[in-house]
Protein backbone atom coordinates (compact mmCIF):
# COMPACT_ATOMS: atom_id res chain seq x y z
CA UNK A 1 0.00 0.00 0.00
CA UNK A 2 2.71 2.40 0.98
CA UNK A 3 4.62 1.42 -2.14
CA UNK A 4 1.67 2.29 -4.33
CA UNK A 5 1.34 5.61 -2.60
CA UNK A 6 5.01 6.33 -3.09
CA UNK A 7 4.97 5.54 -6.78
CA UNK A 8 1.85 7.56 -7.42
CA UNK A 9 3.63 10.44 -5.76
CA UNK A 10 6.61 10.13 -8.09
CA UNK A 11 6.82 13.52 -9.70
CA UNK A 12 7.21 14.19 -13.39
CA UNK A 13 10.77 15.22 -12.61
CA UNK A 14 11.60 11.85 -11.07
CA UNK A 15 10.20 10.09 -14.12
CA UNK A 16 12.23 12.39 -16.35
CA UNK A 17 15.38 11.59 -14.42
CA UNK A 18 14.70 7.86 -14.65
CA UNK A 19 14.00 8.05 -18.37
CA UNK A 20 17.08 10.14 -19.09
CA UNK A 21 19.22 7.82 -16.94
CA UNK A 22 17.90 4.88 -18.94
CA UNK A 23 18.78 6.59 -22.20
CA UNK A 24 22.24 7.33 -20.90
CA UNK A 25 22.72 3.72 -19.86
CA UNK A 26 21.92 2.66 -23.41
CA UNK A 27 24.37 5.23 -24.76
CA UNK A 28 27.04 3.96 -22.36
CA UNK A 29 26.63 0.42 -23.65
CA UNK A 30 27.78 1.77 -26.97
CA UNK A 31 24.71 0.78 -28.95
CA UNK A 32 24.89 2.87 -32.09
CA UNK A 33 22.00 3.43 -34.42
CA UNK A 34 23.90 3.55 -37.71
CA UNK A 35 26.98 1.90 -39.19
CA UNK A 36 29.88 3.74 -40.80
CA UNK A 37 28.52 2.74 -44.24
CA UNK A 38 25.27 4.65 -43.56
CA UNK A 39 27.28 7.73 -42.64
CA UNK A 40 29.18 7.72 -45.93
CA UNK A 41 25.81 7.95 -47.69
CA UNK A 42 24.63 10.69 -45.33
CA UNK A 43 27.72 12.72 -46.23
CA UNK A 44 26.65 12.47 -49.87
CA UNK A 45 29.43 10.11 -50.90
CA UNK A 46 32.69 11.33 -52.39
CA UNK A 47 31.02 14.36 -54.05
CA UNK A 48 29.36 15.43 -50.80
CA UNK A 49 32.61 15.07 -48.85
CA UNK A 50 34.51 17.08 -51.48
CA UNK A 51 31.90 19.86 -51.21
CA UNK A 52 32.13 19.70 -47.39
CA UNK A 53 35.93 20.03 -47.45
CA UNK A 54 35.71 22.99 -49.85
CA UNK A 55 33.34 24.74 -47.44
CA UNK A 56 35.51 23.78 -44.46
CA UNK A 57 38.75 25.07 -46.00
CA UNK A 58 36.87 28.26 -46.93
CA UNK A 59 35.80 28.65 -43.29
CA UNK A 60 39.36 28.12 -42.06
CA UNK A 61 40.69 30.67 -44.57
CA UNK A 62 38.19 33.20 -43.19
CA UNK A 63 38.90 32.39 -39.53
CA UNK A 64 41.28 35.01 -38.07
CA UNK A 65 42.10 32.74 -35.11
CA UNK A 66 43.89 30.19 -37.27
CA UNK A 67 44.03 31.19 -40.97
CA UNK A 68 47.56 32.64 -40.80
CA UNK A 69 48.87 29.17 -40.01
CA UNK A 70 47.80 27.95 -43.46
CA UNK A 71 49.34 30.90 -45.34
CA UNK A 72 52.07 28.73 -46.91
CA UNK A 73 50.09 25.52 -47.17
CA UNK A 74 49.55 23.75 -50.51
CA UNK A 75 45.73 24.08 -50.43
CA UNK A 76 44.81 21.64 -53.26
CA UNK A 77 46.99 18.97 -51.64
CA UNK A 78 45.50 19.69 -48.20
CA UNK A 79 41.97 19.37 -49.60
CA UNK A 80 42.85 16.07 -51.31
CA UNK A 81 44.26 14.63 -48.07
CA UNK A 82 41.26 15.84 -46.05
CA UNK A 83 38.75 14.32 -48.49
CA UNK A 84 40.60 10.98 -48.36
CA UNK A 85 40.77 11.09 -44.57
CA UNK A 86 37.11 12.02 -44.02
CA UNK A 87 35.92 9.57 -46.70
CA UNK A 88 37.80 6.75 -44.98
CA UNK A 89 36.64 7.82 -41.49
CA UNK A 90 32.95 7.71 -42.45
CA UNK A 91 33.27 4.28 -44.04
CA UNK A 92 33.77 5.28 -47.69
CA UNK A 93 35.91 3.38 -50.23
CA UNK A 94 38.97 5.60 -49.80
CA UNK A 95 42.38 5.16 -48.26
CA UNK A 96 44.22 7.95 -46.47
CA UNK A 97 47.93 7.52 -47.17
CA UNK A 98 49.24 10.80 -45.73
CA UNK A 99 51.23 11.35 -42.56
CA UNK A 100 49.95 10.24 -39.17
CA UNK A 101 48.35 13.06 -37.22
CA UNK A 102 51.21 13.05 -34.72
CA UNK A 103 53.84 13.21 -37.48
CA UNK A 104 51.96 15.88 -39.48
CA UNK A 105 51.78 18.27 -36.50
CA UNK A 106 55.12 17.51 -34.88
CA UNK A 107 57.05 20.49 -33.58
CA UNK A 108 54.31 22.97 -34.46
CA UNK A 109 53.22 23.59 -30.87
CA UNK A 110 49.55 23.53 -31.89
CA UNK A 111 47.39 25.00 -29.11
CA UNK A 112 44.12 23.68 -27.75
CA UNK A 113 42.46 26.91 -28.87
CA UNK A 114 43.68 26.48 -32.48
CA UNK A 115 42.46 22.88 -32.51
CA UNK A 116 39.05 23.95 -31.20
CA UNK A 117 38.64 26.80 -33.69
CA UNK A 118 39.39 24.34 -36.49
CA UNK A 119 36.84 21.90 -35.07
CA UNK A 120 34.32 24.75 -34.89
CA UNK A 121 35.00 25.58 -38.57
CA UNK A 122 34.29 21.92 -39.42
CA UNK A 123 31.05 21.92 -37.42
CA UNK A 124 29.96 25.11 -39.19
CA UNK A 125 30.80 23.57 -42.58
CA UNK A 126 28.75 20.45 -41.76
CA UNK A 127 25.85 22.68 -40.75
CA UNK A 128 26.13 24.62 -44.01
CA UNK A 129 26.17 21.32 -45.93
CA UNK A 130 23.15 20.10 -43.93
CA UNK A 131 24.82 16.88 -42.79
CA UNK A 132 22.46 15.06 -40.36
CA UNK A 133 23.39 15.65 -36.70
CA UNK A 134 24.26 12.02 -35.89
CA UNK A 135 26.56 11.83 -38.94
CA UNK A 136 28.19 15.11 -37.88
CA UNK A 137 28.79 13.81 -34.36
CA UNK A 138 30.26 10.55 -35.67
CA UNK A 139 33.02 12.49 -37.44
CA UNK A 140 33.45 15.11 -34.69
CA UNK A 141 33.98 12.34 -32.12
CA UNK A 142 36.78 10.90 -34.31
CA UNK A 143 38.31 14.36 -34.74
CA UNK A 144 38.09 15.08 -30.98
CA UNK A 145 39.89 11.85 -30.12
CA UNK A 146 42.85 12.99 -32.28
CA UNK A 147 43.51 15.96 -29.98
CA UNK A 148 46.33 14.30 -27.99
CA UNK A 149 48.21 13.61 -31.27
CA UNK A 150 47.74 17.13 -32.65
CA UNK A 151 47.86 19.53 -29.67
CA UNK A 152 51.29 19.70 -28.04
CA UNK A 153 51.31 23.17 -26.43
CA UNK A 154 50.99 23.00 -22.65
CA UNK A 155 49.57 25.65 -20.37
CA UNK A 156 50.94 26.84 -17.01
CA UNK A 157 48.93 24.15 -15.17
CA UNK A 158 49.29 21.33 -17.70
CA UNK B 1 9.87 47.46 -11.64
CA UNK B 2 11.84 48.30 -8.54
CA UNK B 3 12.69 44.66 -8.06
CA UNK B 4 13.81 44.35 -11.65
CA UNK B 5 16.11 47.32 -11.19
CA UNK B 6 17.55 45.78 -8.08
CA UNK B 7 18.21 42.57 -9.90
CA UNK B 8 20.00 44.43 -12.66
CA UNK B 9 22.09 46.25 -10.07
CA UNK B 10 22.85 42.95 -8.35
CA UNK B 11 23.99 41.27 -11.53
CA UNK B 12 26.03 44.35 -12.45
CA UNK B 13 27.81 44.00 -9.13
CA UNK B 14 28.50 40.37 -9.96
CA UNK B 15 29.97 41.30 -13.33
CA UNK B 16 32.05 44.03 -11.74
CA UNK B 17 33.46 41.53 -9.30
CA UNK B 18 34.28 39.09 -12.08
CA UNK B 19 36.11 41.78 -14.03
CA UNK B 20 38.00 42.87 -10.90
CA UNK B 21 39.09 39.30 -10.14
CA UNK B 22 40.02 38.69 -13.77
CA UNK B 23 42.11 41.88 -13.89
CA UNK B 24 43.87 41.06 -10.62
CA UNK B 25 44.74 37.58 -11.84
CA UNK B 26 45.80 38.92 -15.20
CA UNK B 27 48.28 41.21 -13.51
CA UNK B 28 49.76 38.28 -11.59
CA UNK B 29 49.72 35.70 -14.34
CA UNK B 30 53.05 34.68 -15.80
CA UNK B 31 53.64 35.59 -19.42
CA UNK B 32 52.88 32.55 -21.51
CA UNK B 33 53.42 34.15 -24.88
CA UNK B 34 55.25 32.04 -27.39
CA UNK B 35 55.42 31.65 -31.12
CA UNK B 36 53.25 28.53 -31.11
CA UNK B 37 50.54 27.86 -33.66
CA UNK B 38 47.34 29.60 -32.72
CA UNK B 39 48.88 31.21 -29.65
CA UNK B 40 45.71 32.87 -28.41
CA UNK B 41 45.30 35.82 -26.11
CA UNK B 42 45.36 35.11 -22.39
CA UNK B 43 41.72 36.14 -22.01
CA UNK B 44 40.45 34.33 -25.11
CA UNK B 45 37.58 31.87 -25.28
CA UNK B 46 39.25 28.97 -27.04
CA UNK B 47 37.06 26.12 -25.80
CA UNK B 48 34.10 24.63 -27.69
CA UNK B 49 30.61 26.14 -27.27
CA UNK B 50 28.77 24.63 -24.29
CA UNK B 51 31.87 23.22 -22.53
CA UNK B 52 31.71 25.98 -19.92
CA UNK B 53 28.27 24.61 -18.95
CA UNK B 54 25.83 26.92 -17.17
CA UNK B 55 26.02 28.08 -13.55
CA UNK B 56 24.67 25.99 -10.69
CA UNK B 57 22.89 27.72 -7.82
CA UNK B 58 26.07 27.56 -5.70
CA UNK B 59 28.00 29.55 -8.31
CA UNK B 60 30.02 26.69 -9.81
CA UNK B 61 29.95 25.72 -13.48
CA UNK B 62 27.44 22.88 -13.86
CA UNK B 63 23.75 22.38 -14.34
CA UNK B 64 21.10 24.15 -12.28
CA UNK B 65 21.50 22.38 -8.94
CA UNK B 66 24.67 20.29 -9.39
CA UNK B 67 28.20 21.49 -10.05
CA UNK B 68 29.91 19.55 -12.85
CA UNK B 69 33.56 18.67 -13.39
CA UNK B 70 34.06 21.30 -16.12
CA UNK B 71 35.86 24.57 -15.37
CA UNK B 72 33.78 27.73 -15.81
CA UNK B 73 34.15 29.99 -18.85
CA UNK B 74 35.80 29.13 -22.14
CA UNK B 75 39.50 29.45 -21.30
CA UNK B 76 41.81 26.70 -22.58
CA UNK B 77 44.88 25.43 -20.72
CA UNK B 78 46.60 28.68 -21.78
CA UNK B 79 43.72 31.04 -21.09
CA UNK B 80 41.75 32.63 -18.27
CA UNK B 81 37.98 32.80 -18.56
CA UNK B 82 35.34 34.43 -16.38
CA UNK B 83 31.58 34.28 -15.94
CA UNK B 84 28.80 36.15 -14.17
CA UNK B 85 25.37 34.72 -13.46
CA UNK B 86 21.94 35.57 -12.18
CA UNK B 87 19.27 33.01 -11.30
CA UNK B 88 15.75 33.23 -10.00
CA UNK B 89 13.71 30.38 -8.53
CA UNK B 90 9.98 30.80 -8.06
CA UNK B 91 8.50 28.15 -5.75
CA UNK B 92 4.99 27.70 -4.34
CA UNK B 93 5.82 29.26 -0.96
CA UNK B 94 9.27 30.75 -1.42
CA UNK B 95 11.45 32.43 -3.99
CA UNK B 96 15.18 32.60 -4.39
CA UNK B 97 17.57 34.99 -6.08
CA UNK B 98 21.18 34.05 -6.69
CA UNK B 99 23.93 35.91 -8.42
CA UNK B 100 27.68 35.70 -8.58
CA UNK B 101 30.79 35.36 -10.67
CA UNK B 102 33.62 32.96 -11.34
CA UNK B 103 37.07 32.80 -12.84
CA UNK B 104 38.41 29.74 -14.65
CA UNK B 105 42.20 29.49 -14.63
CA UNK B 106 43.89 27.51 -17.42
CA UNK B 107 41.04 24.97 -17.56
CA UNK B 108 42.34 23.67 -14.26
CA UNK B 109 41.14 25.80 -11.32
CA UNK B 110 37.77 27.49 -10.85
CA UNK B 111 37.13 30.17 -8.22
CA UNK B 112 33.52 31.18 -7.71
CA UNK B 113 31.37 33.41 -5.57
CA UNK B 114 27.62 33.30 -5.18
CA UNK B 115 25.15 35.17 -3.04
CA UNK B 116 21.76 33.56 -2.45
CA UNK B 117 18.67 35.28 -1.04
CA UNK B 118 15.94 32.87 -0.06
CA UNK B 119 12.73 34.89 0.38
CA UNK B 120 10.02 33.57 2.67
CA UNK B 121 7.39 36.05 1.46
CA UNK B 122 4.05 35.58 3.26
CA UNK B 123 5.22 32.13 4.33
CA UNK B 124 7.31 33.74 7.12
CA UNK B 125 4.11 34.81 8.89
CA UNK B 126 2.62 31.33 8.43
CA UNK B 127 5.71 29.73 9.96
CA UNK B 128 5.55 32.13 12.91
CA UNK B 129 1.93 31.07 13.41
CA UNK B 130 2.89 27.38 13.43
CA UNK B 131 5.68 27.93 15.91
CA UNK B 132 3.41 30.03 18.14
CA UNK B 133 0.59 27.50 18.00
CA UNK B 134 3.02 24.91 19.21
CA UNK B 135 4.64 27.20 21.77
CA UNK B 136 1.40 28.36 23.31
CA UNK B 137 -0.02 24.88 23.44
CA UNK B 138 -3.50 26.41 23.20
CA UNK B 139 -2.86 29.08 25.83
CA UNK B 140 -2.46 32.75 25.09
CA UNK B 141 0.08 34.09 27.56
CA UNK B 142 3.66 33.24 28.41
CA UNK B 143 2.47 31.56 31.61
CA UNK B 144 0.27 29.17 29.62
CA UNK B 145 2.99 28.04 27.20
CA UNK B 146 4.01 24.44 27.16
CA UNK B 147 7.25 24.19 29.11
CA UNK B 148 9.45 22.69 26.33
CA UNK B 149 8.24 25.29 23.87
CA UNK B 150 9.08 28.06 26.31
CA UNK B 151 12.59 26.70 26.29
CA UNK B 152 12.81 27.37 22.54
CA UNK B 153 11.52 30.87 22.89
CA UNK B 154 13.88 31.51 25.81
CA UNK B 155 16.83 30.49 23.69
CA UNK B 156 15.64 32.73 20.90
CA UNK B 157 15.24 35.62 23.34
CA UNK B 158 11.57 35.93 22.43
CA UNK B 159 9.87 35.02 25.72
CA UNK B 160 9.13 38.62 26.60
CA UNK B 161 6.86 39.27 23.63
CA UNK B 162 3.29 38.03 23.75
CA UNK B 163 3.31 36.71 20.18
CA UNK B 164 6.92 36.07 19.22
CA UNK B 165 7.71 36.53 15.54
CA UNK B 166 10.77 34.81 14.13
CA UNK B 167 10.28 35.88 10.56
CA UNK B 168 7.35 38.18 9.93
CA UNK B 169 6.59 38.82 6.28
CA UNK B 170 9.19 39.33 3.53
CA UNK B 171 11.94 37.65 5.55
CA UNK B 172 15.09 36.75 3.61
CA UNK B 173 17.66 34.10 4.46
CA UNK B 174 20.91 35.20 2.85
CA UNK B 175 23.95 33.09 2.17
CA UNK B 176 27.36 33.71 0.59
CA UNK B 177 29.27 30.83 -0.99
CA UNK B 178 32.90 30.88 -2.05
CA UNK B 179 33.76 27.86 -4.18
CA UNK B 180 37.05 26.36 -5.30
CA UNK B 181 37.10 23.58 -7.88
CA UNK B 182 40.13 21.80 -9.26
CA UNK B 183 40.10 19.56 -12.33
CA UNK B 184 42.05 16.43 -11.50
CA UNK B 185 42.09 14.68 -14.89
CA UNK B 186 40.14 13.99 -18.05
CA UNK B 187 38.50 16.12 -20.70
CA UNK B 188 34.83 16.01 -21.64
CA UNK B 189 35.52 16.63 -25.33
CA UNK B 190 38.75 14.80 -26.17
CA UNK B 191 38.28 11.57 -24.19
CA UNK B 192 36.06 9.88 -26.77
CA UNK B 193 37.70 6.50 -27.34
CA UNK B 194 37.64 5.32 -23.76
CA UNK B 195 35.61 5.47 -20.59
CA UNK B 196 37.52 8.12 -18.65
CA UNK B 197 35.36 11.05 -17.50
CA UNK B 198 36.53 14.54 -16.57
CA UNK B 199 36.93 14.52 -12.78
CA UNK B 200 37.12 17.49 -10.44
CA UNK B 201 37.05 18.03 -6.71
CA UNK B 202 35.37 21.06 -5.16
CA UNK B 203 35.05 22.86 -1.83
CA UNK B 204 32.26 25.31 -0.99
CA UNK B 205 32.72 27.70 1.94
CA UNK B 206 29.30 28.92 3.10
CA UNK B 207 28.40 31.82 5.33
CA UNK B 208 24.73 32.07 6.24
CA UNK B 209 23.66 35.47 7.55
CA UNK B 210 20.69 34.26 9.63
CA UNK B 211 20.48 35.99 13.02
CA UNK B 212 22.17 34.26 15.91
CA UNK B 213 18.92 33.62 17.79
CA UNK B 214 17.42 31.84 14.78
CA UNK B 215 20.55 29.68 14.41
CA UNK B 216 20.41 28.84 18.13
CA UNK B 217 16.74 27.94 17.88
CA UNK B 218 17.27 25.77 14.81
CA UNK B 219 20.32 24.26 16.54
CA UNK B 220 22.48 24.86 13.46
CA UNK B 221 25.80 26.51 12.69
CA UNK B 222 25.85 29.52 10.39
CA UNK B 223 29.16 28.71 8.73
CA UNK B 224 29.78 25.50 6.89
CA UNK B 225 32.11 23.79 4.46
CA UNK B 226 30.89 21.23 1.95
CA UNK B 227 32.88 19.09 -0.45
CA UNK B 228 32.14 17.29 -3.69
CA UNK B 229 33.76 14.99 -6.18
CA UNK B 230 32.34 15.38 -9.67
CA UNK B 231 32.76 13.07 -12.66
CA UNK B 232 31.36 14.32 -15.97
CA UNK B 233 31.35 12.26 -19.16
CA UNK B 234 30.30 13.48 -22.58
CA UNK B 235 29.77 11.19 -25.54
CA UNK B 236 29.91 13.48 -28.59
CA UNK B 237 28.33 10.68 -30.60
CA UNK B 238 26.00 9.49 -27.85
CA UNK B 239 22.40 8.40 -27.69
CA UNK B 240 20.71 8.43 -31.13
CA UNK B 241 23.96 10.00 -32.36
CA UNK B 242 23.31 13.10 -30.24
CA UNK B 243 25.91 14.52 -27.89
CA UNK B 244 25.06 13.09 -24.47
CA UNK B 245 26.23 14.10 -21.01
CA UNK B 246 26.17 12.22 -17.72
CA UNK B 247 27.46 13.56 -14.44
CA UNK B 248 27.76 11.79 -11.13
CA UNK B 249 28.72 13.66 -7.96
CA UNK B 250 29.48 12.59 -4.44
CA UNK B 251 28.59 15.33 -1.96
CA UNK B 252 30.15 15.34 1.50
CA UNK B 253 28.10 17.82 3.46
CA UNK B 254 26.13 18.72 6.56
CA UNK B 255 24.31 21.61 4.88
CA UNK B 256 20.56 21.94 5.43
CA UNK B 257 18.87 22.81 2.13
CA UNK B 258 22.33 23.60 0.70
CA UNK B 259 23.09 25.80 3.73
CA UNK B 260 20.03 28.05 3.45
CA UNK B 261 18.93 26.60 6.82
CA UNK B 262 22.44 26.41 8.23
CA UNK B 263 24.66 23.42 8.96
CA UNK B 264 24.32 20.36 11.19
CA UNK B 265 21.54 20.00 13.73
CA UNK B 266 20.54 18.98 17.22
CA UNK B 267 22.21 15.59 16.82
CA UNK B 268 25.57 17.02 15.86
CA UNK B 269 27.54 18.35 12.91
CA UNK B 270 28.19 14.96 11.30
CA UNK B 271 28.86 14.94 7.56
CA UNK B 272 26.86 12.75 5.19
CA UNK B 273 28.10 11.24 1.94
CA UNK B 274 25.34 11.71 -0.63
CA UNK B 275 24.84 11.07 -4.34
CA UNK B 276 23.88 13.56 -7.01
CA UNK B 277 23.54 13.12 -10.76
CA UNK B 278 22.77 15.04 -13.93
CA UNK B 279 22.09 13.99 -17.50
CA UNK B 280 21.75 16.00 -20.68
CA UNK B 281 21.26 15.52 -24.40
CA UNK B 282 22.31 18.15 -26.95
CA UNK B 283 19.47 18.39 -29.46
CA UNK B 284 21.83 20.47 -31.60
CA UNK B 285 25.04 22.45 -30.93
CA UNK B 286 23.15 25.11 -28.95
CA UNK B 287 20.31 23.44 -27.05
CA UNK B 288 20.63 20.84 -24.31
CA UNK B 289 17.76 19.10 -22.56
CA UNK B 290 18.31 17.27 -19.30
CA UNK B 291 17.48 16.41 -15.71
CA UNK B 292 19.17 16.53 -12.35
CA UNK B 293 18.94 14.97 -8.91
CA UNK B 294 20.70 16.01 -5.70
CA UNK B 295 20.23 14.27 -2.37
CA UNK B 296 20.19 16.35 0.81
CA UNK B 297 21.18 15.41 4.37
CA UNK B 298 18.29 14.95 6.77
CA UNK B 299 19.52 16.72 9.90
CA UNK B 300 17.33 17.07 12.96
CA UNK B 301 16.72 20.81 13.42
CA UNK B 302 15.52 22.49 16.66
CA UNK B 303 15.60 19.36 18.84
CA UNK B 304 16.53 15.71 18.69
CA UNK B 305 13.97 12.99 17.98
CA UNK B 306 13.74 11.97 21.64
CA UNK B 307 12.90 15.50 22.77
CA UNK B 308 9.32 16.53 23.70
CA UNK B 309 9.68 19.08 20.89
CA UNK B 310 10.01 16.28 18.33
CA UNK B 311 6.68 16.95 16.52
CA UNK B 312 7.69 20.54 15.70
CA UNK B 313 11.32 19.57 15.14
CA UNK B 314 10.40 16.77 12.72
CA UNK B 315 8.14 19.06 10.71
CA UNK B 316 10.80 21.76 10.35
CA UNK B 317 13.56 19.24 9.63
CA UNK B 318 11.84 17.39 6.77
CA UNK B 319 14.15 17.68 3.76
CA UNK B 320 13.72 16.24 0.26
CA UNK B 321 16.14 15.56 -2.56
CA UNK B 322 16.30 18.39 -5.11
CA UNK B 323 15.33 17.57 -8.69
CA UNK B 324 14.87 19.40 -11.95
CA UNK B 325 14.31 19.05 -15.66
CA UNK B 326 16.07 21.76 -17.64
CA UNK B 327 16.61 23.19 -21.07
CA UNK B 328 19.68 25.33 -21.70
CA UNK B 329 20.40 27.44 -24.76
CA UNK B 330 23.86 28.57 -25.82
CA UNK B 331 23.28 31.09 -28.63
CA UNK B 332 26.99 31.99 -28.43
CA UNK B 333 29.86 31.69 -25.96
CA UNK B 334 29.11 35.01 -24.28
CA UNK B 335 25.61 33.99 -23.20
CA UNK B 336 23.59 31.04 -21.97
CA UNK B 337 19.98 30.94 -20.83
CA UNK B 338 18.51 28.12 -18.77
CA UNK B 339 14.92 27.39 -17.87
CA UNK B 340 13.96 24.53 -15.57
CA UNK B 341 11.12 23.01 -13.67
CA UNK B 342 12.49 22.37 -10.19
CA UNK B 343 11.08 20.19 -7.43
CA UNK B 344 12.76 20.88 -4.08
CA UNK B 345 10.21 18.88 -2.06
CA UNK B 346 9.52 19.99 1.51
CA UNK B 347 11.30 23.09 2.85
CA UNK B 348 10.70 24.33 6.42
CA UNK B 349 7.33 22.54 6.81
CA UNK B 350 6.07 23.66 3.38
CA UNK B 351 5.42 20.70 1.08
CA UNK B 352 5.61 20.56 -2.73
CA UNK B 353 8.11 23.34 -3.29
CA UNK B 354 8.20 23.12 -7.05
CA UNK B 355 8.26 25.81 -9.65
CA UNK B 356 10.19 27.69 -12.28
CA UNK B 357 13.93 28.27 -12.43
CA UNK B 358 15.45 30.82 -14.80
CA UNK B 359 19.14 31.49 -15.13
CA UNK B 360 21.48 33.56 -17.23
CA UNK B 361 25.24 33.12 -17.49
CA UNK B 362 27.51 35.53 -19.29
CA UNK B 363 31.04 34.43 -20.22
CA UNK B 364 34.02 36.63 -20.94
Amino acid sequence: MSFIRTSSRLSAVAKGVALAAGFTAVAMMGISTASAQDYYAQYGGKAGITALINTFVGNVAADPHINYYFAHTNIPHLKYELVQQVCMAVGGPCKYTGLSMRKAHEGMGVTTAAFNYLAQDMMDAMQTRKIPMAAQNYLIAILASMEPQIVTANGPLG
Amino acid sequence: MNKLNMNVVKSMKGKGLAVAIACALGAMAPLTANAAIGAASLFGQGRILGTGAVTAIDGAAGGGINPWAVISGYGTNQQIGATAFYSHVLLNNYNMDAYGASVGLFNRIELSFARQSFGLGNTGGTLDGEINDFAYGGGETAAQRAAPASAILDKAGLTSSATPAFFGNSYELNQDIVGIKARLFGNVVYDQNWWEPEVSVGVDLHHNEMPKNLATTLHVARNGVSYYLSATKVWLNGIFGLTTLADVNIDVTNANQQGLLGFGGADGMGYKVLPAASVGVFLNRQVVLGAEYRDMPQNQLIASKSSPLAPLADAVSKTSAWKDVYIAWFPYKQLSLTAAYVDLGTIATMKSQNGLYLSLTSSF
